[in-house]
């Protein structure tokens, strides 16, 4: 029961950052097109593209997009 | 006290060695599985209680043992020692450039980090039909010898002891790496990082080595679970098991070496136990590890340990209430 969107909802916060509600909104819609998109356009990497964004987006800012240095 | 826990130690040993006598086919094959998961618990503890490296993903390495040895012994029926050393690099290998890369963050996008890339790893196993059957996974895994033309593992009984052996060599390899320098130098990055980079090394070094060092005892656990269940499937990888893996380490008791273990065991029995008399098992499970969360913060072994202390010494009581105190005023 709403277990998949626990963890989207994490991703999402992720990559935007944590303790930033922009860099959330932000994460949303980047998740969101990925998912939609990338299910659309490469269907074959529907269950993976979430996680490819955010692998990609945490090595290069660890962070995450508007996510403070520690 | 030392005493006690020897004593304690050697009692364990004569009871997995006596169980094959006593306990019936079933029993002892749930015994297996809880060993199995227990080693894969305390792999984990290894990064997320020695070195304070929370990993969301480390059944991609159980899943990668499972894998390696379910393919060696398919294809070539080798001996299970092959099958275990296959599995246990395999994962190691892997984890090497996604240690590498995952331990660029910290904290939180750590744990994202590990989780992105086994849910990457799961989505290989899923879609490389070829090579690892796809949804189907892996059927059929032998359970071959001990060595060229040594004793079959078949039976439950010998498949049992090579896993109690597995597990036991395992807690005292690791027993050995928390107590060396090396071992130290982890609690000292889990205490404060930063400190740690000022007496002039390098932390990622040392948290990369633990994290290669974890996925080979996790893909050790998976390895002996393929021929186990007899089968491999993508659902070893899946980021579920990862929080399983958590759960058990936070009920046994985070930092300790046989914390994990005994978590594992209490973990899966309860899951066994409840779903054998109700459907709604989940619900009560659920309840029982939010109470245990609540009421044992530290784990089976910490409440253990308290009260040991407390009933050790009159005054224990008193100190116990005032290391509670101490900690309450650090924050």
């Amino acid at each position: 029961m709403g277990i998949s969107v626990i963890v989207d909802a994490f991703v999402v916060v992720v990559v935007g950052g944590l303790g930033s509600i922009g860099g959330s909104m932000a994460g949303s819609l980047i998740v969101g097109a990925a998912q939609t998109w990338g299910g659309f356009y490469l269907p074959e990497t529907a269950m993976v593209i979430m996680y490819a964004v955010m692998g990609a987006i945490l090595i290069f800012r660890p962070t995450g997009l508007f996510g403070e240095e520690e | 006290m030392a005493g006690a826990r020897r004593g304690l130690a050697l009692a364990a040993l004569v009871f997995l060695g006596v169980c094959p006598f006593v306990l019936a086919r079933y029993q002892l094959s749930i015994l297996t599985e809880l060993m199995i998961f227990g080693l894969l618990a305390l792999s984990l503890d290894l990064i997320m209680g020695y070195t304070g490296m929370v990993s969301f993903g480390h059944a991609a390495y159980f899943g990668l043992g499972a894998y390696g040895s379910a393919l060696i012994l398919i294809h070539f029926e080798l001996p299970v020692p092959v099958a275990l050393l296959t599995g246990a690099l395999l994962a190691g290998a892997v984890a090497l450039p996604i240690g590498y890369l995952s331990t660029r963050a910290t904290g939180i996008y750590f744990a994202m980090l590990t989780l992105a890339f086994a849910q990457l790893l799961y989505t290989i196993a899923y879609k490389w039909r070829d090579l690892t059957g796809g949804s189907d996974g892996i059927a059929g895994v032998p359970k071959t010898s001990l060595w060229w033309g040594g004793p079959s593992l078949a039976s439950p009984a010998a498949y049992f002891y090579l896993v109690a052996v597995s597990l036991v060599l395992s807690m005292l390899a690791c027993r050995g790496l928390v107590r060396s320098p090396f071992g130290r130098a982890l609690q000292a990055i889990r205490e404060n990082e930063r400190k740690f980079a000022t007496l002039g090394q390098d932390p990622r070094r040392f948290k990369l080595t633990v994290f290669v060092i974890s996925a080979v005892f996790a893909g050790l656990a998976g390895a002996l679970f393929a021929p186990f269940r007899g089968f491999a499937s993508p659902e070893v990888m899946f980021w579920v098991l990862s929080g399983q893996a958590l759960m058990m380490v936070i009920i046994g008791g985070i930092g300790t070496l046989i914390g994990p273990v005994l978590g594992a065991m209490v973990f899966m029995l309860i899951q066994e136990v409840l779903s054998s008399y109700t459907e709604q098992w989940m619900l009560f499970t659920g309840a029982i590890f939010v109470l245990m969360v609540i009421f044992l913060p530290g784990g089976l072994v910490g409440a253990v340990r308290g009260w040991l202390e407390t009933s050790a010494s009159p005054a224990g009581s008193t100190a116990r209430l005032w290391s509670f105190r101490r900690k309450a005023e650090r924050g």
